[in-house]
């Protein structure tokens, strides 16, 4: 049976702008317009999906069912500092810089 | 340039080296020649280190000087795909968002090649973060098709199918989402397998969608696949999904089992819209096996056009949310524009990423969206649910399923397609790890002048088998290349 592809009536639409600010995603507006073009037929191409019946099938999310995999808690050595500091992009005083993100009180 | 040792099996280099007839400097000195004529053309390597190539081998023949072989991978040269991590080497995933990235550690696979001897080289070409499947989503070089220079090599692990087939290594990790590397394999004429689900940690591996990456090998034959495949094999503390079950002798299953099989053939893989060379070569394969004495069985798999929609969702969904953490904060591209901390989320990304990267980052976050959870993830992972099952309904009656690899020969590069139309070609592939297993893909002549392949699918950690079939196929006398 065929079911709307998403909550409420309408047919899917995708909204790429606010898309975009939701996956930190800074698009061009020549960008934006050729991905909506592009992606919609994908997305129709997804609402096949709906001629499928999966009432009373549970979802996998992924092919095993394995579950609570635990190992012992143990203290062992990490990565090495130095090699975490040469790939970051802004690095000082042993830490990750960043831009301020926090204003000075007062 | 005749009889480059990086030109011979692994399972050849291996009795030459147990034999003391070459040495492990001397393979590694031929890979890095093999590489410096051919890859101009090919454009297989982003990179690779001589001098730590050189030093690994050396190190192996000092080991096999004081009886000390660590097995028949030692001194055997297994050249990287540029998504799994090796420490001290550049990891780009083919991305510029990672262009000056370090690994700080190795992955599980490549400590345990370190374990097992091999000589871990080389960085190899793929689309940017595995997303494609001709490698021209590469942001740094398109790779060309060894057998025919006009046409791709397949992807997304397009770099390490070439170089394996211009004989430049003579084996190669890869990895495979929805197909990854067994295309590419196809294309090449190379074997490729994609293990069961969780045979092989991911360790290491940088995550496109969780639930369906597996690393695997390509090689020049199954024997060798078999040999690259039980280094890589197990259980590991750093990935939960990996499976503990014990790794049987690959090897010696390839060599040893022989049936008789019952092979599912399922209708739905030979349908219109496949080429028609390409349905000849499988079917070729299939008479191949039944003149061999065993059975085929007709079958349906039902549900193997929705595979291609339920994929797209699941895999999208999940690579937008593993792609998060690239932010321009820890590591990877900053851009040089951002003022504050948002700034450098949605610039940094959208300078570092490419096009398809982007494009799927969009769909996956679409998917995911408040609203289109349930109608589009949820129903996704019960479509895959059903495709599972069709799948374990076929194996009560049957040991492989047989199938094309693609529904095309290897298209021309830069041969115009919307995304739609690509996604679809993966038709043969997906399912096979939507249901999480192993299948290899294994050269089977020509189709118009261009490399032909076939897939066998099997039970989980059907692996053993699955390699012995694709090793009876390749050396019976009348499916031996034309030498």
């Amino acid at each position: 049976m065929s079911q709307p592809a998403a909550k409420g009536a309408q047919p899917a639409t995708l909204d790429i702008e606010h898309i975009a600010k939701l996956a930190r995603l800074a698009l061009g507006e020549d960008e934006k317009q050729h991905l909506a073009s592009q992606l919609a037929g994908v997305v129709s191409h997804f609402d096949e999906l709906n001629a499928i019946n999966v009432d009373g099938v549970e979802p996998s999310a992924h092919a095993f069912p394995i579950f609570n995999v635990l190992r012992e808690d143990t203290p062992g050595p990490l990565l090495d500092p130095e090699a975490l500091a040469r790939i970051a992009p802004a690095f000082r005083d042993g830490q990750v810089a960043v831009p301020r993100v926090v204003d000075d009180e007062g | 340039m005749p009889d480059l040792l990086s030109e011979k099996t692994a399972t050849e280099l291996a009795a030459l080296l147990a034999a003391k007839k070459v040495s492990a400097r001397e393979i590694a000195a031929d890979c890095l020649a093999a590489v410096k004529t051919r890859d101009a053309q090919i454009a297989a390597f982003l990179g690779y280190d001589a001098a730590d190539l050189l030093a690994q081998a050396d190190a192996s023949d000092a080991r096999r000087a004081a009886n000390a072989s660590l097995g028949p991978l030692d001194g055997i040269p297994v050249a990287i795909k540029d998504n799994i991590a090796v420490a001290g080497q550049p990891l780009t995933c083919a991305s510029k968002i990672l262009a000056n990235y370090v690994s700080p550690y190795d992955a599980t696979v490549v400590t345990k090649l370190r374990q097992a001897g091999a000589l871990v080289w080389g960085r190899l070409n793929m689309d940017e973060f595995a997303m494609g499947s001709s490698t021209e989503n590469s942001a740094f070089q398109k790779t060309r098709n060894p057998r025919d220079l006009s046409r791709v090599p397949g992807g997304s692990s397009g770099g390490s199918a070439a170089a394996v087939a211009a004989g430049m290594t003579p084996l190669a990790l890869g990895s495979d989402t929805g197909g990854s590397i067994r295309q590419p394999a196809a294309f090449c004429g190379v074997v490729g397998l994609k293990p069961t689900y969780g045979r092989v940690s991911r360790y290491g591996l940088a995550a496109f969608a969780s639930s369906l990456d597996q690393i695997g090998p390509l090689a020049r034959t199954a024997a060798d696949a078999a040999l690259l495949l039980a280094a890589i094999a197990g259980g590991d503390a750093h990935d939960s999904t990996a499976l503990a079950n014990p790794v049987p002798d690959y090897a010696a299953q390839t060599r040893q089992s022989s049936g008789p099989w019952r092979i599912a053939v399922p209708e739905e893989f030979f349908a219109n819209g496949f080429d028609a060379g390409v349905r000849a070569a499988v079917e070729r394969a299939a008479a191949f096996y039944r003149e061999a004495g065993h059975t085929l069985v007709p079958v349906s798999l039902p549900r193997t056009t929705a595979a291609v929609a339920a994929y797209y969702i699941i895999a999208t969904a999940e690579a937008s949310s593993n792609l998060s953490r690239y932010d321009g904060i820890r590591y990877g591209h900053r851009s040089a524009a951002a003022t504050d901390a948002l700034d450098i989320y949605s610039l940094s990304r959208a300078e570092g990423f490419g096009d398809e990267v982007k494009r799927r980052i969009i769909l996956g976050t679409y998917v995911l969206s408040s609203g289109y959870y349930d109608a589009y993830y949820v129903r996704a992972q019960k479509v895959r649910t059903l495709i599972r099952d069709d799948y374990m309904r076929v194996f009560e009656d049957a040991d492989f399923v047989l199938s094309p690899v693609s529904p095309t020969p290897p298209p021309k590069l830069g041969a115009a397609s919307t995304p739609l139309e690509t996604y679809l070609a993966d038709i043969c592939t997906i399912p096979v790890n939507l249901a999480g297993l192993p299948a290899v893909s294994v050269p089977c002549g020509e189709a118009d002048g261009l490399p032909a392949a076939f897939q066998l699918t099997g039970k989980p950690l059907a692996e053993g088998a699955l390699l012995a079939a694709a090793h009876l196929f390749e050396t019976a006398p009348q499916n031996r290349p034309a030498a």
